[in-house]
Protein backbone atom coordinates (compact mmCIF):
# COMPACT_ATOMS: atom_id res chain seq x y z
CA UNK A 1 0.00 0.00 0.00
CA UNK A 2 1.77 3.42 -0.77
CA UNK A 3 1.87 6.44 1.64
CA UNK A 4 2.34 9.76 1.04
CA UNK A 5 6.15 10.69 2.21
CA UNK A 6 5.25 13.85 3.85
CA UNK A 7 7.94 16.94 4.54
CA UNK A 8 8.47 19.52 6.84
CA UNK A 9 10.97 21.88 5.81
CA UNK A 10 10.67 23.84 3.12
CA UNK A 11 13.86 25.14 1.57
CA UNK A 12 14.74 21.36 1.03
CA UNK A 13 11.43 20.70 -0.65
CA UNK A 14 12.06 23.18 -3.19
CA UNK A 15 15.34 22.05 -3.94
CA UNK A 16 14.36 18.77 -4.36
CA UNK A 17 11.14 20.13 -6.65
CA UNK A 18 13.36 21.93 -8.73
CA UNK A 19 15.60 18.66 -9.29
CA UNK A 20 13.17 16.53 -9.78
CA UNK A 21 10.66 19.30 -12.08
CA UNK A 22 8.14 18.76 -9.64
CA UNK A 23 5.39 20.50 -8.22
CA UNK A 24 5.28 20.88 -4.41
CA UNK A 25 1.79 20.16 -2.67
CA UNK A 26 1.84 22.06 0.83
CA UNK A 27 -1.08 20.58 2.75
CA UNK A 28 -2.07 22.97 6.18
CA UNK A 29 -4.48 21.22 8.31
CA UNK A 30 -6.29 21.26 12.16
CA UNK A 31 -6.62 18.18 14.39
CA UNK A 32 -10.46 19.38 14.66
CA UNK B 1 -8.58 14.42 3.54
CA UNK B 2 -5.73 13.05 6.03
CA UNK B 3 -8.76 9.87 6.61
CA UNK B 4 -10.19 9.26 2.99
CA UNK B 5 -8.30 11.15 0.44
CA UNK B 6 -4.44 10.99 1.47
CA UNK B 7 -4.63 7.22 2.25
CA UNK B 8 -6.67 6.50 -1.22
CA UNK B 9 -4.04 4.22 -3.28
CA UNK B 10 -4.45 6.06 -6.88
CA UNK B 11 -3.93 9.30 -4.93
CA UNK B 12 -1.08 8.23 -2.60
CA UNK B 13 1.07 6.87 -5.63
CA UNK B 14 -0.04 9.86 -7.83
CA UNK B 15 1.28 12.41 -5.20
CA UNK B 16 3.98 10.58 -4.31
CA UNK B 17 5.38 10.32 -8.13
CA UNK B 18 4.51 13.62 -9.27
CA UNK B 19 4.84 15.83 -6.28
CA UNK B 20 6.98 16.76 -3.06
CA UNK B 21 4.63 16.95 -0.03
CA UNK B 22 4.79 19.17 3.40
CA UNK B 23 2.36 19.32 6.15
CA UNK B 24 1.33 21.88 8.61
CA UNK B 25 -0.49 21.57 11.57
CA UNK B 26 -2.08 24.84 11.83
CA UNK B 27 -2.40 24.96 15.58
CA UNK B 28 1.43 23.71 16.09
CA UNK B 29 3.10 25.57 13.11
CA UNK B 30 6.58 24.34 12.33
CA UNK B 31 9.10 27.04 11.63
CA UNK B 32 8.64 26.81 8.24
CA UNK B 33 4.99 27.13 8.70
CA UNK B 34 4.85 31.40 7.62
CA UNK B 35 7.11 31.18 4.78
CA UNK B 36 5.52 28.02 3.16
CA UNK B 37 2.27 29.71 3.27
CA UNK B 38 3.35 33.00 1.54
CA UNK B 39 1.74 36.19 1.97
CA UNK B 40 -1.55 34.96 2.88
CA UNK B 41 -3.12 34.03 5.95
CA UNK B 42 -5.07 30.15 6.77
CA UNK B 43 -8.85 31.72 6.62
CA UNK B 44 -10.12 28.05 6.97
CA UNK B 45 -8.72 24.62 6.64
CA UNK B 46 -8.01 22.35 4.58
CA UNK B 47 -5.79 24.74 2.76
CA UNK B 48 -3.79 23.37 -0.65
CA UNK B 49 -0.76 25.55 -2.25
CA UNK B 50 0.53 24.26 -4.69
CA UNK B 51 4.45 25.87 -5.59
CA UNK B 52 6.74 25.04 -8.35
CA UNK B 53 10.04 24.58 -7.48
CA UNK B 54 10.95 28.22 -7.56
CA UNK B 55 8.46 29.23 -4.37
CA UNK B 56 6.51 30.30 -6.96
CA UNK B 57 2.75 29.92 -5.76
CA UNK B 58 0.83 27.47 -8.59
CA UNK B 59 -2.47 27.50 -7.49
CA UNK B 60 -4.77 27.77 -3.56
CA UNK B 61 -7.28 25.67 -2.51
CA UNK B 62 -9.65 25.85 0.39
CA UNK B 63 -11.81 22.94 1.40
CA UNK B 64 -11.94 19.25 1.24
CA UNK B 65 -11.83 17.18 -1.97
CA UNK B 66 -12.59 13.57 -2.61
CA UNK B 67 -10.11 11.14 -4.27
CA UNK B 68 -11.27 11.91 -7.84
CA UNK B 69 -11.87 15.80 -7.44
CA UNK B 70 -8.63 15.85 -5.85
CA UNK B 71 -7.11 13.33 -8.79
CA UNK B 72 -8.47 15.83 -11.57
CA UNK B 73 -7.37 19.32 -9.67
CA UNK B 74 -3.31 17.47 -9.38
CA UNK B 75 -3.79 17.16 -13.26
CA UNK B 76 -4.55 20.83 -13.24
CA UNK B 77 -1.78 21.74 -11.06
CA UNK B 78 0.62 19.72 -13.50
CA UNK B 79 -0.73 21.31 -16.09
CA UNK B 80 -0.54 25.33 -14.41
CA UNK B 81 3.45 24.20 -14.07
CA UNK B 82 4.41 23.00 -17.62
CA UNK B 83 2.36 26.26 -18.48
CA UNK B 84 5.21 28.00 -16.10
CA UNK B 85 8.00 25.71 -18.18
CA UNK B 86 6.89 26.73 -21.63
CA UNK B 87 6.07 23.19 -22.36
CA UNK B 88 2.31 23.50 -23.74
CA UNK B 89 2.23 20.82 -25.55
CA UNK B 90 3.04 18.51 -21.82
CA UNK B 91 0.74 21.66 -20.13
CA UNK B 92 -2.53 20.22 -22.71
CA UNK B 93 -1.70 16.35 -22.07
CA UNK B 94 -2.38 17.26 -18.61
CA UNK B 95 -5.50 19.60 -18.46
CA UNK B 96 -7.14 17.15 -21.29
CA UNK B 97 -6.11 14.25 -18.81
CA UNK B 98 -8.13 16.46 -15.67
CA UNK B 99 -11.18 17.01 -18.06
CA UNK B 100 -11.51 13.64 -19.84
CA UNK B 101 -10.51 11.28 -17.05
CA UNK B 102 -12.78 13.39 -14.25
CA UNK B 103 -15.77 15.00 -16.36
CA UNK B 104 -17.86 15.43 -13.62
CA UNK B 105 -14.65 17.12 -11.02
CA UNK B 106 -15.26 20.38 -10.78
CA UNK B 107 -11.93 20.68 -11.71
CA UNK B 108 -12.72 19.74 -15.51
CA UNK B 109 -14.27 22.85 -17.04
CA UNK B 110 -11.17 24.87 -15.67
CA UNK B 111 -8.88 22.37 -17.11
CA UNK B 112 -10.88 23.03 -20.54
CA UNK B 113 -10.62 26.99 -19.91
CA UNK B 114 -6.54 26.03 -19.22
CA UNK B 115 -6.46 24.22 -22.26
CA UNK B 116 -6.75 27.26 -24.56
CA UNK B 117 -4.57 29.17 -23.10
CA UNK B 118 -1.65 26.53 -23.57
CA UNK B 119 -3.22 26.12 -27.11
CA UNK B 120 -3.31 29.54 -28.35
CA UNK B 121 1.08 28.97 -27.67
CA UNK B 122 0.28 26.05 -30.08
CA UNK B 123 -2.12 27.24 -32.38
CA UNK B 124 -2.66 30.74 -32.28
CA UNK B 125 -6.44 32.12 -31.97
CA UNK B 126 -8.14 29.11 -33.18
CA UNK B 127 -6.90 27.19 -31.17
CA UNK B 128 -8.36 29.17 -28.16
CA UNK B 129 -11.76 29.10 -30.25
CA UNK B 130 -12.01 25.60 -30.54
CA UNK B 131 -11.86 24.87 -26.77
CA UNK B 132 -13.35 27.28 -25.12
CA UNK B 133 -16.13 26.50 -27.36
CA UNK B 134 -16.15 22.93 -26.72
CA UNK B 135 -15.58 24.47 -23.10
CA UNK B 136 -19.04 26.27 -23.52
CA UNK B 137 -20.85 23.32 -25.28
CA UNK B 138 -19.95 20.76 -22.54
CA UNK B 139 -20.19 23.21 -19.23
CA UNK B 140 -22.39 26.03 -20.10
CA UNK B 141 -23.83 26.71 -16.87
CA UNK B 142 -20.19 27.47 -15.16
CA UNK B 143 -18.58 30.35 -14.62
CA UNK B 144 -15.64 28.91 -16.92
CA UNK B 145 -18.08 28.61 -19.41
CA UNK B 146 -18.93 32.43 -18.79
CA UNK B 147 -15.33 33.65 -18.58
CA UNK B 148 -14.38 32.05 -22.16
CA UNK B 149 -17.80 33.68 -23.48
CA UNK B 150 -15.34 36.56 -25.04
CA UNK B 151 -14.75 35.46 -29.08
CA UNK B 152 -16.03 38.57 -31.18
CA UNK B 153 -17.68 37.52 -34.29
CA UNK B 154 -15.09 39.24 -36.20
CA UNK B 155 -12.64 36.85 -34.65
CA UNK B 156 -14.55 33.89 -35.79
CA UNK B 157 -14.47 34.75 -39.29
CA UNK B 158 -10.74 35.53 -39.57
CA UNK B 159 -10.29 32.35 -38.52
CA UNK B 160 -13.19 30.70 -40.79
CA UNK B 161 -11.31 32.46 -43.40
CA UNK B 162 -8.12 31.91 -42.81
CA UNK B 163 -8.76 28.14 -41.84
CA UNK B 164 -10.50 27.75 -44.77
CA UNK B 165 -7.54 29.77 -47.20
Amino acid sequence: MPEIQWRDQLQPSLVEGREARKPLLLYFWTPE
Amino acid sequence: MGAVTYPHEQVAEFVSERFVALKFNVKEPHPDFKEALGRGKVLWAPLLVFLDGRGSELRRYVGYLPPDEFLAELRLVLGLSEMTHANFQEALRWFDSAADGYPESSAAPEALFWAAGAAYRLEGLAGVVRRWDDLRARYPETTWARRADVVPDDVRIKIAVETAG
